[in-house]
């Protein structure tokens, strides 16, 4: 009850007048009350009344929630549904843990850095040659997993700890994430590129680990502070000259910048540090537009359309909109389309694409049309996530725009 | 024998406002029905007391501002409403006017005009429409794309049921969305449900600024093509009329040709360009004669003109076929219908009101109605439209071969009808069943 | 509890997932924007007409009651459940069937979302006027329920102006259509006209056709800051008598400019007693004079008048009056929208009652108003925990409905009677009307299967 209790005046302060129906892609798509802001909220406020047991179809209703905080940008009142849906996560693991069985090993699967690079080894190697075996297996969940890709080796074993440039202007230190380390390892060398043609040493510490951001979301705090305390021992304590901790990950960045303080608010011995850390935290496109990019070196041979999704975290956690635009518009002949809805979630939202897959589908098929009617040829983007739910929701609609990181369509500007 | 009680009638309205000699209640009369007597109440409690009474026999009563259609009151009362013709309300602040039903149309519009105000809704008929009337039949016409329809510009009124109860609803507020709509539900329901005794009116500004353009076209085709040129050009006036050859001669005297009139209200200065953009287009799709009308004696004439054209085909209801299809569908629809009438322009009458999509056809005599209606009804329908009113939606139901569905809406309008009037007293001349 | 037969047979007319009976379920579909709620046997929504008709069928078997709801945003509590009743809820049938610009008017069903089918029909450049502030999550056939209004009023009228026909559902299962697809008043019974704002006790919709127009060539946003509201409402008057139709008049007290300020950020000044957001629109070349005299008439005794230069600052001051109803959550968790309108002329004296039934029982309250319409909207702070403020905070409701009658008045200008102000309908109406309303019902409903205790009694 304690971490309800806590949110009892935001849950309070929800009126039911239903502004936040417009912001909630699970309703929108489904025309089930249950399955809105409102709804979920109302069912909350039940829970924190006692009036009513958190069941099966409780579960259901705030586990398929995006998290994708539309909803508090939408509300008048300033109730934030998402925190709020976080709140009731955190309760239901402290009443009975994580369930079902499936969700629970992905999350320790996603913790273990050991662990979840044996898993990708695994279905890069041996799953991906018996699932292309299978026919009509191509969309597992909506999930385009025969083109799934998969890092041979993770980005971490490929490039050394430093990566030094002539005259560095910038010492960045580069914090991965396990996208980019295990299955987008292109786009992690992409950041490294662009990073060193604009005079930045790159340090990239070995030994660093998941963010700590899908237990958050699940309401495992404890692991998701073992995994938050030694990213920033890492980042602070070995490699303290790295003046900003870089990302290439919108949600890690959102993890990284803002939740650790939320995580670490109940320990004021740790917090400065943690203080600290946030304030270090900058994500590609808003660390490349703060330095400055000398568009002279940019080239590019043939006109491109280009598109940009704003993944939720980079919207809303970070409040990056205007970088990555700015930044894709520096490249010589690209014309920049903008899409109808391009802050909105694009319907991967963490395990929300395995566990609720229908109405994942659903916002992912909405996605791709608004793609479509842009005429793009590239979508570009800031998270690894949305890349690989974006390309798999393009190539089952038989389209055929590629969907690239900012760092990687900058990438490409550069002369090797 | 008549059941009529017409002491118990002196007694209500005055000896001078009973009449019961054939000779001079024939002014008061239209129709074939002959009622025992003409009835001329001059307030509310008399009409309840003429009511009740002649719910106490269960006499017919029919009801008429002027006029009164005496179809189904054989035997029966006329009630003429004529002498509850006051103003009894120009409320200037708040944009309303409280009258009484018998007020001529025509004189009230008079009235709002002199007052500085503008009563969109055009008369029926010039000379005997009154303003209960205007309720009653609750029809649209050509000013209604910009005003809305006739029922937009009633906010309550005062009604004796036909039980003689007195019921008062609405007032003066503009937006009322309280208890179930019988404000304008009652628009159109043609005395059935009851007889107006006080109508709260809502009035408008007066127009800015009036002009209007006409043109004579040799083709009707050709004139209407002009109405889709500006629907395209994005300009919408606040009429855009169509009146065939042999009708145009009644609206403007000496017109060779179908008579366009576009009327522009309140366009001040945006008025000065289109009227230009709209003789343009006039001129460019082969009109002739084509003419910019500023404000005045002249204007009025037009719009008048055009008044007399309508009313000619509104006075004889049974004479007149009317249709509705997507106003970009009119030509389709004016090229599949000559092959019904012939050349249009030699038809006895028909009107376009071409914002509207309407038509309405004057049928020339020993027209078979319904045989037209049937096909003319198919052409609409194959334009998104159908034939207008409830013979509209009979025609409907029997193209879609939905004979239940005719049948559910007539139950339903009976029902209505019979929970408001269980006697069937009140105008039994009015048919729910097209 | 519905038992096992009937969900099973609901189940096979709508499919496994358009039937709630769950309890997590039915607890979402209890309550609506009011305070209100109530529990269903259970929620089903159907996709087709031909399933509301089986549904209909069947629950008339059964002797279950229908509620029917949309987006449940209503302030008027006419989606609550009813004891004894299945709510229908119409948000999946989200189709919309055609948009002809060419004849102005577009086909949708019930379920579509107000902002939606503006979406549709702005990329044609076209509009549906009646937008209440709601509109983002409202739906059509929610709008046409409770004949919903908007700021736009003024000039354009409300829900019922813009509702060409419909295909409706009777309580009997039968399917009838009303009215047709093109802008034509037909003389005869108006069965359109009486469904709209009948709050689903007539009929269930499951087809409109509305009335759409081409969105004005031109526009002009105005604002005009007031010492006093009353100040305010004298404009609106003389705007009126000048003979200038504005589409929106709308106005916002000190408390309210605060509040939203808290969330927009649009640099209304917060000691403003009032702002007045004034708009016209039409033909370009007529703006102007239009925007001259009213700067004029507001100058005489405003203390800020000023003219929205850019789209982003039209864009702001919208944003500000469409959060006006969440915003005041800031100063207090709980709000009770009112909704009485007055005749223009007695919109002072309205301002005026308002703030003596603030005083007279103690409660905060803000005023956001269509005040072109004589429509205001009070909206009374409090914290509903607390269940004696709560008490006071509905005593202070039933005196601003007295008082709107007392200014000839009525109790709802655009929300709609449900189950909210259904107490106070004989005040405002006759016997004779009350009767008038029964009828109606009856001739629809004679066993009171939908939507039952809504608005009347049988």
């Amino acid at each position: 009850m304690g971490v309800l209790a806590d949110v009892y005046e935001m849950l309070n302060t929800c009126n039911k007048c239903g502004g936040c129906h417009t912001a909630c892609k699970t309703y929108k798509l489904t025309g089930s009350e249950e399955m809105s802001t409102r709804g979920r909220i109302q069912l909350i406020k039940a829970v924190a009344d006692g009036k009513l047991e958190p069941n099966e179809e409780y579960e259901d209703a705030i586990m398929s929630c995006l998290l994708c905080g539309e909803c508090a940008v939408t509300c008048p009142n300033g109730v934030h549904g998402n925190e709020l849906v976080m709140a009731a996560r955190r309760d239901l693991k402290l009443r009975k843990g994580i369930k079902p069985f499936a969700k629970s090993f992905a999350l320790k699967t996603l913790a273990s850095p050991k662990r979840l690079g044996m898993g990708f080894r695994l279905f890069g190697g041996m799953g991906k040659s018996v699932l292309n075996k299978i026919d009509g297996l191509d969309y597992f969940r909506g999930i385009d997993i025969k083109n799934f890709p998969t890092a041979k080796k993770p980005f971490l074993e490929q490039v050394p700890e430093k990566i030094k440039v002539q005259n560095p202007k910038h010492k960045v230190g580069f914090y991965v994430g396990c996208f980019l380390n295990h299955s987008l390892d292109q786009t992690a060398h992409s950041v490294v590129k662009v990073l060193a043609k604009n005079d930045c040493e790159v340090i990239i510490p070995k030994d660093q680990v998941c963010c700590g951001l899908p237990q958050y979301c699940y309401g495992d705090y404890e692991t998701a502070k073992t995994n938050a305390r030694k990213t920033i021992d890492t980042f602070l304590d070995k490699y303290s000259d790295a003046e900003v901790v870089l990302t290439a990950c919108a949600s890690c960045g959102s993890m990284l910048r803002h939740d650790y303080l939320k995580l670490f608010a109940d320990e004021p011995s740790y917090l400065p540090k943690v203080k600290l850390f946030c304030d270090k935290v900058v994500e590609f496109s808003e660390y490349m537009a703060k330095i400055g990019v000398d568009q002279s070196k940019l080239h590019n041979s043939s006109p491109l359309t280009v598109t940009y999704h704003d993944p939720c975290h980079m919207v809303r956690g970070l409040k990056a909109t205007k970088q990555p635009r700015e930044l894709l518009q520096m490249i010589p002949r690209v014309d920049y389309k903008e899409m109808f809805e391009a802050n909105r979630c694009c319907g991967a939202a963490g395990l929300i694409q395995a566990f609720y897959h229908e109405v994942s589908t659903d916002i992912t098929d909405q996605k791709t049309q608004n793609i479509k009617d842009t005429n793009a040829d590239l979508v570009a983007t800031s998270c690894p996530a949305c890349m690989l739910r974006l390309q798999g929701g393009i190539n089952k609609a038989g389209q055929k725009q590629k969907v690239m990181h900012v760092a990687d369509v900058m990438a490409n500007a550069y002369e090797d | 024998m008549s059941d009529v009680n017409i002491s118990k009638l002196k007694g209500i309205v005055g000896d001078a406002y009973v009449i019961d000699f054939p000779s001079e209640m024939a002014k008061y009369l239209k129709g074939q029905g002959k009622p025992a007597v003409v009835v001329l109440p001059a307030s509310t409690s008399e009409v309840s007391s003429i009511v009740k009474l002649a719910n106490e026999k269960n006499v017919k009563l029919g009801v008429g501002g002027a006029v009164v259609d005496t179809q189904g009151i054989t035997g029966g009362i006329a009630m003429v409403m004529s002498r509850m013709n006051r103003i009894l309300e120009m409320d200037h602040l708040n944009l309303v006017a409280v009258v009484e039903p018998g007020l001529l149309h025509k004189e009230f519009l008079l009235k709002v005009g002199e007052a500085g105000l503008n009563f969109p809704p055009e008369p029926y008929v010039i000379e005997t429409s009154s303003i209960g009337g205007c309720f009653a039949i609750g029809d649209s016409d050509s000013k209604s794309f910009e005003y809305g329809p006739t029922r937009t510009f009633l906010l309550g009124f005062e009604m004796v049921l036909p039980t003689g109860e007195i019921l008062e609803i609405g007032n003066k507020c503009i937006k009322n969305v309280s208890g179930l709509d019988f404000i304008h539900f009652a628009v159109g329901s043609q005395g059935t449900f009851g007889i107006f005794t006080k109508l709260l009116v809502k009035l408008l500004p007066v127009p800015e600024a009036k002009k209007a353009v006409i043109g004579t076209f040799a083709s009707m085709h050709k004139a209407n093509a002009t109405f889709n040129t500006l629907i395209k050009r994005n300009v919408h006036p606040t009429r855009m009329n169509l009146i065939n050859a042999s009708l145009a001669k009644i609206a403007k005297p000496g017109t060779e040709g179908q008579l366009v009139i576009i009327d522009l209200q309140g366009f001040k200065e945006s008025g000065k360009n289109i009227v230009n953009e709209v003789a343009s287009v006039l001129t460019l799709g082969g009109g002739s004669d084509v003419k910019i009308i500023e404000e005045g004696a002249e204007y009025d004439q037009v719009i008048n003109g055009w008044l007399k054209a309508r009313a000619e085909l509104n006075a004889k209801p049974s004479e007149i076929v009317e249709f509705v299809v997507g106003p970009m569908k009119m030509p389709q629809a004016l090229s599949q219908l000559e092959a019904q009438t012939g050349e249009l322009g030699a038809y006895p009458g028909i009107i376009v009101e071409g914002l509207l999509g309407y038509v309405c056809l004057a049928l020339p005599e020993g027209t078979d109605k319904l045989a037209l209606a049937r096909k003319v009804n198919k052409l609409a329908m194959s334009l998104g439209g159908n034939v207008k009113g409830l013979l509209g939606h009979k025609l409907k139901a029997e193209v879609y071969n939905d004979a239940e569905m005719w049948k559910q809406t007539t139950s339903l309008l009976s029902e209505l009808r019979q929970q408001f009037d269980p006697k069937g007293i009140l105008n039994p001349g009015v048919s729910l069943e097209a | 509890m519905l038992s096992q037969a009937v969900v099973k047979r609901l189940k096979e007319i709508v499919g496994e997932r358009n039937v709630v009976t769950d309890k997590v379920g039915l607890l979402t579909y209890g309550y609506d924007g009011t305070l209100l709620s109530g529990e269903a046997l259970g929620v089903v929504s159907p996709t087709t007409t031909e399933q509301v008709v089986e549904i209909v069928k069947l629950m008339n078997e059964q002797d279950i009651k229908l509620v029917p709801r949309g987006a449940g945003t209503n302030e008027s509590g006419g989606t609550i459940p009813s004891a004894k009743s299945v709510v229908i809820s119409f948000t999946k049938m989200t189709k919309i069937h055609e948009i002809d610009t060419e004849n102005f008017v577009a086909v949708v069903e019930p379920g579509v979302i107000n902002f939606d089918l503006q979406v549709e029909l702005a990329k044609k450049n076209f509009y549906f006027p009646p937008d209440p502030s709601s509109f983002k999550a409202s739906t059509i056939g929610g709008n046409l329920g409770e004949c919903s209004g908007g700021p736009k009023c003024f000039k354009y009228g409300v829900t019922r102006d813009y509702m060409l026909g419909l295909e409706v559902v009777l309580p009997n299962g039968k399917v009838i259509q009303t009215g047709g697809r093109n802008f034509q008043s037909e003389p005869g019974y108006d069965l359109t006209r009486i469904i709209v704002g009948s709050e689903g006790i007539l009929g269930l919709v499951t087809k409109v056709f509305v009335r759409i127009l081409p969105i004005p060539r031109a526009k002009k946003t105005m604002l005009a800051l007031y010492d006093k509201v009353e100040d305010a409402s004298q404009t609106v008057a003389d705007i009126v008598a000048a003979g200038i139709i504005p589409t929106t008049l709308e106005l916002m007290d000190n408390l309210l400019i605060n509040t939203t300020e808290d969330f927009t950020h649009a640099g209304l000044p917060r000691d403003a007693g009032a702002v007045l957001i004034i708009e016209v629109d039409g033909y370009p070349e007529d703006m102007d004079g239009q925007v001259k005299t009213i700067g004029e008439i507001a100058s005489k005794i405003a203390k800020e008048f000023k003219v929205a230069q850019t789209a982003v600052e039209v864009d702001q001051i919208w944003t500000s009056r469409r959060s006006a109803f969440g915003s005041v959550a800031r100063v207090r968790p709980s709000y009770g929208v009112n909704d009485i309108t007055v005749p223009r002329s007695n919109f002072p004296k309205a301002i005026g009652g308002v703030l003596k039934v603030a005083k007279d029982f103690g409660v905060t309250i803000g005023v956001v108003a269509h005040a072109g319409d004589g429509n205001l909207h009070p909206l009374i702070l409090f914290d509903q925990r607390n269940k004696e403020e709560t008490e006071t905070v509905h005593a202070a409701e039933q005196a601003l409905c007295m008082m709107a009658l007392d200014l000839e008045g009525t109790i709802s200008g655009e929300h709609g009677i449900g189950l909210v102000k259904k107490k106070y309908l004989d005040k405002e109406f006759t016997p004779a009307a009350m009767e008038a309303f029964r009828k109606i019902k009856r001739s629809f409903d004679p066993s009171n299967r939908f939507n039952p205790g809504k608005i009347i009694d049988l």
